[in-house]
């Protein structure tokens, strides 16, 4: 047998024994962060509906958007160029880390693309928008969506992506932002 | 025909500084639009309704303008030869009408070619396009890029209206004078 010292004893002691005691912490903290994924997405269940995380894009000045999607949306996605009707994509947008500040969303209907937004109180209702439709128009060879090339890479088990926009503020980022970086 | 220091009639002169005006609010609400659609997208979308009619109003006002100057001639200078004046003048103005009906009806064409419908009061105005997404993006390119020369031409035209007098001795602001 080989012989510890007592000061070898009391640390290999108090080792194990937090790695008793937190085990199970850790066994749920992975739980939380991993049970709830689908492709390895955050699952997050917000405005009555159950939608996956996609893609960050973080600006400059620490204001960041989410965009999420529904299961439906990810199946979809993995193997058609043009989304189908029902499709609905939610974009957040974090002024500040926590709540979101407005969420746009869409939602394609009869082969259009709706579109609505929110702050406070969730209205999930879209319509064609000329101010969404103008700046979508940017998107058009993607189905009007700037960050299809990360929704299909996420649907196909990639992740989701992280892009950097330059431009601070409410300035709307460059179409070159979403193709300027791989999905993570 | 001489018009003497007559001025250009009056519903040309009211088309003149209507369109003039338009056209500064049309730049001011791409502005703002720029500043609140992220925070207040109601409002944005109102702003880009706003920016949709005026255009509207701005290619109708343009159209008549330019029915009534084929009736009613610029009034002469009567200052001896100014030819080369006039003739910048004019291919100034020509640049100007053009500009205007690119950059109206390039506005509208990208919105139809989207989908958009235009409805006022329920009631479709205009006929509804088949997408076509490629076109709408180069009508975009084609809009924007007219819409910045013609503010730019808009407002060289304002300076050299305010300037022509000190510069050539010769003031044409009274050909607009309200």
């Amino acid at each position: 047998m080989i012989e510890l010292s007592s000061r070898y004893r009391q640390f290999a002691t108090a080792f194990a024994s937090a790695t008793v005691l937190l085990a199970p912490v850790a066994i749920m903290v992975g739980y939380a962060g991993n049970g709830n994924t689908a492709n390895g997405l955050s699952r997050v269940d917000r405005y009555g509906i159950t939608l996956f995380a996609y893609a960050t894009v973080r600006r400059s000045d620490g204001t960041y958007r989410r965009m999420l999607t529904t299961t439906d949306a990810l199946a979809a996605a993995r193997s058609n160029s043009v989304l189908p009707d029902g499709t609905r994509i939610f974009m957040e947008s974090y002024y500040r880390p926590g709540e979101p500040s407005t969420v746009f969303h869409m939602m394609k209907q009869q082969g259009k693309w709706g579109y609505g937004s929110f702050t406070s109180n969730t209205d999930l209702n879209v319509r064609p928008q000329a101010s969404c439709l103008s700046c979508h128009a940017g998107a058009a060879t993607t189905d009007f969506v700037y960050t299809l090339p990360s929704l299909k890479a996420a649907a196909s088990g990639k992740g989701a992506s992280e892009f950097s926009c330059n431009r601070g503020g409410r300035a709307p980022c460059s179409r070159e932002t979403y193709t300027s970086a791989p999905p993570r | 025909m001489d018009r003497g220091h007559s001025p250009y009639p009056v519903a040309l002169r009211l088309i003149h500084w209507l369109t003039a005006g338009l056209i500064a609010v049309q730049l001011g609400l791409v502005g703002v639009n720029a500043l609140i659609y992220e925070d207040a997208p109601v409002w944005s979308e109102a702003l880009v309704q706003g920016h949709i009619w005026i255009g509207l109003i701005i290619l109708s006002a343009t159209l008549a303008r330019v029915g009534l100057r084929l009736v009613y001639a610029s009034p002469t200078l009567n200052c001896g030869n100014l030819a080369l004046h006039e003739r910048l003048a004019s291919i100034m103005h020509y640049m100007m009408y053009g500009l205007i009906f690119a950059v109206t009806i390039t506005g509208f064409l990208k919105l139809a070619w989207l989908g958009y419908q235009f409805e006022l009061f329920g009631v479709v105005v205009l006929p509804e396009l088949d997408l076509a997404p490629q076109a709408a993006i180069t009508a975009q390119q084609i809009h924007t890029i007219a819409a910045y020369v013609l503010a730019a031409l808009a407002a060289g035209h304002a300076i050299i209206a305010l300037q022509h007098g000190r510069l050539l001795g010769i003031s044409v602001l009274w050909k607009m004078k309200l």
